[in-house]
């Protein structure tokens, strides 16, 4: 299995597919987008930090145990670390396997595990909500 | 007793930054010290059960001695995605 795993401050730019993987039958993506309401409260974005090291180590420990029990061939994983606009993906996970079960399996269990366990935080500062004085129509 | 001169980073993370009121600092401390009683000496009205500790990248529970860990974060309820 080849995974890569990035953080980054600037906008998820979707890495080119791997090459070569002939026994690749399923390719699947996710990208979890900054909604305007959160907990029903308008938002113009929200701000992502993450303690990188552990949260790398975290994401390593995941992959391999679910490795055992989805094999696939490969996983790309990027998170946004900073603010987030509304509308912009803070995650991008993509996951390529020879069948749709494992990969379907691999992408849902390593997001919930993320949320579970990997050290990344968002937080709604208020300056943020988007109130009739900001300009909500 | 405290090692003399030996220091531990402490990182506290999001709402437990807030907390404490600092994001980064280093603490002399003994190897026998547990997260809980260096974190009662660094901020007193911190509540440990407001959050996960981690030793060098690894989950421990807060009445583990820290030994010769280099770095203690401070990590409240994740919420990444």
């Amino acid at each position: 299995m080849h995974f890569s795993i990035l953080f980054t401050n600037n906008p998820i730019v979707v890495p080119p597919a791997p090459a070569g993987a002939r026994e690749t039958g399923a390719v699947v993506e996710f990208h979890g987008v900054v909604r305007e309401l959160e907990n029903g409260v308008p938002l113009l974005g929200l701000q992502y930090e993450a303690y990188e090291p552990m949260a790398r180590r975290q994401l390593e420990s995941i992959f391999e145990s679910l490795q055992r029990v989805a094999p696939v061939h490969s996983v790309e994983f990027i998170h946004r670390v900073g603010w987030v606009p509304v509308g912009e993906a803070s995650l991008y996970l993509r996951i390529t396997a020879s069948h749709r079960g494992e990969a379907f399996l691999f992408c849902k269990e390593t997001i919930d595990a993320m949320k579970r366990n990997v050290p990344i935080w968002k937080t709604f500062p208020s300056k943020n909500l988007l109130t009739p004085q900001a300009g909500l129509t | 007793m405290q090692c003399e001169g030996v220091q531990i980073r402490i990182l506290a993370f999001a709402s437990a930054s807030e907390q404490i009121g600092v994001r980064e600092t280093d603490m002399e401390y003994s190897p026998a010290d547990t997260p809980r009683q260096i974190l009662a000496r660094l901020c007193p009205a911190f509540d440990p059960a407001s959050a996960r500790v981690a030793l060098d990248c690894d989950y421990v529970g807060w009445d583990t001695p820290v030994g010769n860990a280099r770095e203690l974060a401070v990590l409240p309820p994740v919420s990444g995605g």
